[in-house]
């Protein structure tokens, strides 16, 4: 039994399904992230948590009492959104202390200087929010979600529009503070290197139902399913003919565990950095050979593209930039596939 | 060369507004045998009937905008949230009374008011149902752009989450800002107010240009000096209003 805990969640919209029964289950003070691409739910399922839909079906709870009729207001729930959401007439402090108020709770100032102090932006209190640079504003946001001691913390895609550096920043400054609140919270986006940067447990999300639901280490090493292992981090589709234990790419085989029937065409999905590299000459001689495409620069690695020989299909493989000279376009080179998935074209 | 015309431009415009207005003045102060006189001006204060009237139409400005502002503010936020679909329909039936003759729209309220007469009376103040309604396009529009100019969704749900009710989301967050679309809603409802006649005259009610014009049957001067005195309140309210936006607008600038 979690502290949230989303039951069948179905939603509707104009006859479109939004959520196809979603479970979910949220243990005290874990942050998990709802990871997919845009319509697949995930936002959905966040308000429904918020209480700003309803559900066609299905039931929400925290801390064992069901919340699924109650309103917004009366929920507890801490909420940042994507879009910024300071009140413009209000100054930083006093954004924070909206909830406080409603609340009548004491000692309003002396949180207000807190919460503005653990976001880091004490100096800040008397600023307007027109003021404040987009991550300033955010941080805000967080403090005055944070300032109710709500039951959870729903965030939104708090991050999306905001540039790349002050994004991984806020981030991992999100992460810390959830961490040292304990603070249940449940983190919306359609960012992949978020979720997997920031998040206890990451459930992809499709077409209104969950794929997966995991730490973020297997869902990128042990991808339940191909549109997991697609949508989180890069990979390589490359397409075969099924044989017993293994698959024909081409003129070559590739050892693989699969339990798709044998003759059928299928899709061999591999990421980068599980592709072994290494210059060739001669006859094939049963491996997997090409010739070097294109090199692209990304920093640490170097993705190359290498041409298959035969059909002519194209693999990026990943290597440290160090090695990357070894194989300028045009070179021959053999490719070793491992922690390749097969599944049916 | 650009700056050549420009002042000749604002010295045409300065003139068309001027002329008039000086025009009133120097007739409202003409004494007898060609001398200057104030008695015009006295008779105002001196005449019941007009203070009655000046009172009753200041009275109505207020009731009217009052209304008005009080019945779009919470309907529009609504449909906005909540209603969408029916945004078009509420847009079209508020813009509707500027289409409409006000002679017509008296036409059709003089059986209604035989109502009001009989269950709330006749005084004047009773106008506000009409006036409301002959202000509710202008206000509208107004309203309309102050809540567009806001991400009132994400307000509201911020609100909402925070804890607060409707009531609460409507006072301390929509109101605050869209705070310039009313005193523009209200400013324009006022001036239409004050210069209303023909329902006011029709339905038999004594407000301040239904008295100006029987003045001007009988005291020319006075009804001029009357006219200027209202045109003069309309550009003091509209100073003082556009102020008071004004200067709370850079004070937020200031105190960061």
């Amino acid at each position: 039994m979690g502290y949230l805990e989303l039951r069948g969640l179905r939603k509707s919209f104009g006859g479109q399904p939004a959520l196809a029964g979603l479970d979910l289950s949220l243990a005290e003070g874990e942050l998990v992230s709802l990871l997919g691409p845009s319509g697949c739910g995930k936002t959905t399922a966040l308000r429904i948590v918020a209480g700003f839909e309803t559900a066609d079906a299905g039931s929400v709870s925290v801390g064992g009492r069901d919340v699924t009729g109650v309103p917004a207001n009366k929920r507890d729930m801490g909420m940042v959104f994507q879009a910024y959401s300071l009140f413009p007439n209000m100054t930083a402090a006093q954004n924070i202390a909206f909830g406080l108020r409603l609340r009548r709770s004491g000692n309003r100032a002396r949180r207000t200087s807190e919460l503005l102090d653990l976001v880091g932006l004490g100096h800040l209190a008397g600023r307007y929010p027109h003021q404040m640079s987009g991550g300033q504003q955010q941080r805000v946001a967080l403090a005055r979600a944070l300032a109710i001691e709500p039951r959870v913390l729903l965030l939104d895609e708090p991050l999306s529009a905001l540039d790349a550096k002050v994004r991984v920043a806020l981030r991992d400054e999100i992460r810390r503070i959830q961490t040292s609140l304990g603070m249940t919270t449940l983190f919306v986006t359609h960012d992949q290197e978020e979720a997997l940067a920031v998040s206890d447990r990451v459930g992809v999300m499709s077409q209104g139902r969950l794929e997966q639901l995991d730490t973020p280490a297997v869902v990128y090493r042990n991808p339940a399913s191909a549109f997991v292992a697609q949508f989180v981090g890069v990979t390589n589709t490359v397409h075969g003919v099924a044989e017993d234990g293994g698959v024909r790419v081409g003129a070559v085989r590739v050892e693989a565990e699969h339990e798709v029937d044998a003759g059928s065409d299928v899709k061999v999905i591999v990421r980068p950095e599980d592709i072994g590299i290494a210059q060739h000459s001669g006859q094939a001689n049963g491996a997997l050979v090409g010739s070097v495409v294109t090199q692209s620069f990304l920093g640490a690695v170097t993705r190359v593209s290498v041409r298959l020989a035969g059909d002519g299909q194209e693999v990026r493989v990943d290597q440290p930039s160090s090695r990357a000279g070894d194989f300028p376009v045009g070179t021959a080179v053999a490719l070793d596939l491992s922690r390749v998935m097969v599944v049916e074209a | 060369m650009a700056v050549v015309v420009r002042r000749l431009v604002l010295l045409v415009l300065g003139a068309f507004f001027l002329v008039p207005l000086l025009a009133m003045a120097e007739f409202s102060t003409r004494g007898a045998g060609g001398s200057r006189s104030l008695e015009s001006w006295t008779a105002i204060g001196s005449d019941p009937d007009l203070v009655e009237a000046i009172l009753a139409s200041v009275q109505l400005a207020v009731t009217s905008s009052v209304l008005v502002l009080v019945l779009l503010v919470p309907t529009m936020t609504w449909i906005r949230l909540r209603l969408p679909v029916l945004r078009r329909l509420v847009e079209f039936l508020c813009l509707l009374p500027i289409t409409i003759p006000a002679i017509v729209l008296v036409v059709g309220m003089a059986p209604l008011y035989a109502w009001v007469d009989y269950f709330l009376g006749d005084s004047p103040w009773t106008l506000t149902f009409a006036y409301a309604v002959l202000v509710l396009p202008f206000a509208y529009r107004a309203i309309d752009a102050g809540l567009s100019a806001i991400d009132l969704k994400t307000l509201a749900e911020a609100a909402r989450s925070l804890g607060a009710s409707w009531g609460t989301v409507l006072v301390r967050v929509v109101v605050p800002n869209i705070r310039t679309a009313l005193i523009g809603a209200s400013l324009l409802s006022v001036a239409l107010v004050l210069g209303e006649f023909t329902i006011a005259s029709l339905l038999n009610f004594d407000t301040l240009q239904v008295q100006v014009n029987l003045l001007g049957k009988r005291n020319a001067g006075v009804s001029i000096a009357v006219s200027l005195l209202s045109l003069l309140f309309a550009f003091v309210l509209l100073f003082l209003l556009s102020f008071v936006g004004g200067r709370r607008g850079s004070s937020a600038v200031e105190e960061g």
